[in-house]
């Protein structure tokens, strides 16, 4: 029997094209069987200690009962150079995921970055540049600009699949994540540790968002503003 | 050709090299500022007698245009433009308009804001104003050496050379400053500054007729009188009838501190208090009081 249909190379024959039908159906269903499975959302609202809603945190969740993580996809993250600010100021991105560095602004900058997971220097980036740069290994990175010194940026790296960052209203929402414990954990430039806590999914439905309280820092960011006498830049 | 001409040749020169658009190109623009201050000095006549001493206000409204280009990854030069109107309306003789181009380079040693920085200004600052005779063309170069010290601390040292070529040789000044400030920046909004500094060469300080004449006939010692009899002086009218201006050699040292509140991420506010005390060579002292408000502005 031969099934000519397929896009062979002429050699797969009867048992061959069974054998690797099998095998796509059972790495099919390995793929789908989450969905298929119980997936679970997450939502949580993050406060300060004053009860202030706080924006730009991370929060991810890494599986403790050796639930199945899908693949990485190709993605790409963004981090803009904009009226010399970097926008935005927090990212998270899987490990792997190439992050675009586009100068939009009508000056040079001189990005950098001298954190251990990922250490990198673009001086000369005229103003319409921009580079890319992979993050590929997993932990917080700090970008800055040698030439305008207030600006910074974060790049949270981490090797889960399920993370997200709070908005304005200081909510984060989780997809599609399959039943089981979790170490949650919440990171934020202000945060002198990030906190960390076990949770379990699947358990309740419907639950209201959890509401997580993080003690923040002082904002230490350097000062932007004009200073008399001052040089400016550098 | 006199020196005050050939001073404001070499300013329409570096103005004009500016303004081809070639030289413009390379040098994108990065920002424009403005400031406005309000100025009280105590002595702003800078006599040495108690007598003669005159205080006013000055009001000042600035602006400043800003050329960045980084040259190599560790080398940025900066141009800027400066322009300032003084008005004092109770001496308007002291009304003018300072402006002038002023050229940076600044040489990073390593990365981040707690690397040291090195930078070398040269620039020219024009005056024009209400008194002929103190219209000049000031030459300035210096070295500055900074460094931050985490999120709270940042501190600089700088070495300057500053000489003017005047109308009258009385306004005719050259010193060298060194000077030491300190930056405390308790919060992200707020910025307290102090520093100390010295400066050696010569000055334009003043008297009136009736003073610096008694000053001459010897009421301050034969040593004053030689000296004064020496120096370059014009009678100004600036504080007075028949005041006289002059120019001595003379060392100063100053302090001054400074509290910087942040307004905006674009504005700030800065209010200083400062204190500079003369004593020229035959050991007469002047002191001078100066408390500033500015506001300035980043576009």
């Amino acid at each position: 029997m031969r099934f000519d249909f397929l896009p062979t190379t002429g050699s797969v024959r009867g048992s061959g094209f069974w054998r690797r039908l099998g095998i796509s159906l059972v790495l099919g269903a390995g793929f789908l069987g989450g969905p298929l499975a119980a997936r679970n959302g997450f939502e949580a609202v993050v406060v300060d200690a004053a009860g202030e809603l706080v924006s730009d945190v991370v929060l991810s969740l890494t599986p403790l009962d050796g639930q199945a993580m899908p693949p990485s996809v190709a993605g790409e993250a963004k981090i803009s150079q904009i009226k010399q600010e970097y926008s935005p100021y927090v990212t998270a991105v899987r490990t792997g995921t190439p992050v675009e560095f586009p100068n939009l602004d009508t000056i040079q900058h001189h990005i950098y970055s001298v954190s251990k997971p990922k250490r990198f220097e673009i001086p000369l980036y005229e103003p319409g540049r921009s580079e890319v740069v992979t993050f590929d290994q997993p932990g917080l990175v700090v970008i800055g600009c040698n030439i305008h010194d207030w600006m910074s940026a974060y790049v949270l790296v981490l090797d889960t699949p399920w993370f997200g960052k709070t908005t304005a209203d200081g909510r984060v929402s989780l997809a599609d994540l399959p039943s089981g414990r979790y170490r949650l954990e919440l990171w934020h430039p202000r945060v002198s540790k990030p906190l960390s806590r076990e949770v379990t999914l699947g358990t309740t439905s419907g639950a209201e968002p959890l509401r997580l309280t993080l003690a923040l820092r002082p904002d230490r960011r350097l000062r932007r503003a004009p200073t008399p006498g001052a040089g400016g830049a550098y | 050709m006199p020196a005050l001409n050939r001073a404001w040749l070499w300013l329409g020169v570096v103005l004009g090299v500016g303004a081809i658009s070639p030289v413009r190109a390379a040098f994108t623009p990065s920002a424009l500022a403005v400031n406005t201050s309000y100025r009280w000095t105590e002595n702003i006549s800078r006599a040495s007698g108690a007598a003669d001493f005159r205080d006013a206000a000055e009001y000042e409204l600035g602006g400043q245009a800003r050329f960045v280009r980084q040259l190599t990854p560790r080398l940025l030069a900066r141009l800027d433009l400066d322009v300032a109107g003084w008005i004092c309306p109770e001496y308007d003789l002291l009304d003018r308009l300072e402006f002038g181009p002023r050229l940076v380079l600044t040489r990073k040693i390593g990365l981040g804001p707690e690397a040291w920085v090195l930078a070398a200004e040269t620039g020219l600052t024009a005056r024009t104003g209400r008194l002929d005779d103190a219209d000049s063309v000031a030459a300035r170069a210096g070295l500055t050496l900074s460094k931050r010290f985490g999120p709270w601390f940042s501190t600089a040292v700088s070495g300057s050379w500053t000489g003017q070529e005047a109308k009258d040789a009385a306004f005719a000044v050259a010193h060298y400053a060194a000077e030491a400030r300190v930056n405390f920046d308790p919060h992200p909004r707020a910025r307290f500054s102090a520093g100390v500094g010295r400066r050696d060469g010569t000055f334009t300080v003043g008297a009136s007729e009736m003073r610096f004449g008694r000053a001459l006939a010897g009421a301050l010692g034969p040593r004053v009188a030689s000296y004064f009899a020496t120096v370059p002086t014009a009678t100004t009218e600036l504080f007075g009838p028949g005041w006289v201006s002059y120019s001595v050699e003379a060392e100063v040292e100053e302090w001054w501190c400074e509290f910087s509140p942040v307004l905006t991420d674009r504005s700030s506010l800065a209010l200083r208090y400062g204190r500079a005390h003369f004593t020229n060579r035959v050991d007469i002292e002047y002191r001078q009081d100066t408390v500033s408000l500015s506001f300035l502005y980043a576009f």
